[in-house]
């Protein structure tokens, strides 16, 4: 497990240069806003690292060469959701401390409550952990390349339906409406992304055994 | 641990594709034994090799590694192997360390000092990029991986292909020094049939997804003979000496298996000693 991280990171690490920059250009562009904007940014970079190191290992013929290796499919499999979630959570605590940061020197307006924007990273974090949820089974199961328009698909089918309801008069009821409070539609959310994500690990696994190399 | 006879046991494997399969391949590679897969491309010989580490799943047949099959406890028998393909798989921007760094955390027995060792002999820069490296570094790189956890079975799809015959020769020699344990043992698929002339003691030849012979290299090269000769000549030779003919404009030439006995028996005629290519040639192209 160690070396396989170890190797994702590596990759990580050889595109420094890269990472640096749309770090500055994130930072610059929405550090100064006060709220939630930088840590969601910087979390959706680990989705940008992820690819790229599905990418790298595709054109590699990595998973020949490691299941060659004492490692099981279920090793490999978890590693990369680590790798992808220790992106996430750490580009998230980075873009949050920038932010913080550039509110104590007066950079960025303090107008929303520190609570309110690290509720709001969380959230965009959940939603960033649903998104690797979604890559990592599509990338295993058709190739980068394929799972590139499948994930735009599911990204802009939703938006489309989401827009043609609000242009139609449609309206979504809020959970709040059956009398369910804030905390409970917290668990709620904690809950079913763990099960996505448990899920989409098992499917991962599944396909990774069934795949010939 | 149990002394067992067979590093590698093949039993009636077989894998269907749309447009070739694997048909029953039988294959055993003996402990202290080099076993050279031939065959033209697309035989079968990576297919074999794949189904041996179950990077394919085989529809039929039986692989027992030291007597053992792998799906019983695979993370222990695959420290004992090593697979070598052609090219890395390793990020190419990754250096000889890093890749050193990963290998270490992954396989138990790594052994830091017999991989510098290694990176040393072979003359490989420990910190450079694994994409500024030639195609002979990488295959050295690759070689330094696989005898760096003290594997006992090295599995090698074509590890020699694209070198210079000095290179060659350098890794032939790595071979034979890995062999002086004579648990250890080698299949190694390859085009450059010199390179197993030298150092197989057994030639596994595939054609069509089939396994046409595995024979003692020696008996190979020593027994079988070619007989070249005119038509009149041709008629002569009896059917049931003809192991494979191959006709062409201005001679027929023809495989036996026997040469000292079908010298005996046609003195008259020309009889030459066939290397590996020459016979596969005859398997291939020839009339059976």
């Amino acid at each position: 497990m160690k070396g396989l991280l170890l190797k994702d990171f590596y990759t990580v690490k050889s595109m420094w240069k890269y990472i640096l920059f749309i770090a500055i250009v994130f930072s610059l562009s929405f550090a100064g806003n006060g709220d939630g904007t930088l840590a969601a940014m910087f979390s959706f970079v680990s989705t940008i690292l992820l690819i790229n190191s599905l990418a790298q290992d595709e054109m590699d013929q990595w998973n020949q060469t490691a299941l060659t290796m004492p490692l099981t499919c279920s090793q490999i499999v978890l590693a990369k959701y680590l790798f992808a979630m220790l992106l996430c959570i750490f580009g998230t605590i980075c873009g949050l401390l920038l932010t913080l940061v550039t509110r104590l020197v007066g950079l960025g307006p303090d107008i929303m409550p520190l609570e309110m924007v690290a509720l709001s990273s969380a959230v965009s974090s959940a939603v960033i952990l649903l998104v690797i949820a979604l890559m990592v089974p599509m990338n295993l199961k058709f190739g980068v390349q394929k799972s590139r328009y499948l994930l735009l698909a599911f990204v802009v089918i939703p938006v489309l339906l989401g827009t043609l309801a609000d242009a139609s008069g449609l309206r979504i009821p809020s959970m709040m409406y059956f009398g369910v409070s804030g905390a409970g539609i917290s668990v709620m959310v904690i809950l079913a992304l763990v099960l996505i994500v448990f899920a989409s690990f098992r499917i991962s696994v599944r396909i990774m055994e069934k795949k010939e190399y | 641990m149990s002394y067992v006879n067979n590093a590698l046991e093949i039993r009636n494997l077989s894998k269907h594709y749309e447009d070739f399969q694997l048909d029953h391949i039988n294959l055993t590679v003996p402990a202290g034994a080099i076993v050279g897969l031939i065959g033209e491309n697309g035989a079968g010989k990576s297919t074999t090799i794949k189904a041996v580490m179950n990077l394919i799943h085989k529809d039929s047949g039986d692989i027992t590694i030291y007597g053992q099959h792998l799906e019983d406890d695979p993370q222990k028998l695959k420290e004992e192997i090593s697979v070598v393909f052609d090219d890395i798989h390793f990020n190419k921007n990754f250096t000889a360390n890093e890749i050193a760094a990963i290998c270490r955390s992954i396989y138990k027995n790594w052994d830091a000092s017999r991989w510098n060792e290694l990176m040393e002999r072979f003359g490989l820069p420990i910190s450079k990029k694994v994409k500024d490296f030639s195609k002979g570094m990488r295959v050295k790189l690759n070689l330094a991986i696989a005898l760096s956890h003290h594997a006992r079975l090295l599995l090698l799809d074509e590890p020699t292909s694209g070198l210079d015959p000095v290179m060659r020769d350098d890794i032939l020699d790595m071979f034979l020094e890995f062999m002086q344990d004579e648990s250890h043992a080698i299949l190694i698929s390859s085009h450059i049939t010199s390179d197993l002339e030298k150092i197989a003691d057994y030639i596994a030849f595939i054609h069509q997804g089939r396994m046409v012979f595995c024979e003692d290299k020696d008996a190979l090269l020593y027994h079988y003979g070619v007989i070249r000769c005119g038509r009149e000549d041709f008629a002569k030779i009896a059917e049931e000496d003809r192991g494979a003919v191959r006709r062409q404009d201005y001679q027929i030439s023809v495989l036996v298996r026997d040469r000292q006995a079908a010298a005996g028996k046609y003195p008259d005629l020309v009889m030459d000693q066939p290397d590996i290519d020459e016979i596969m040639l005859f398997y291939v192209k020839g009339e059976q």
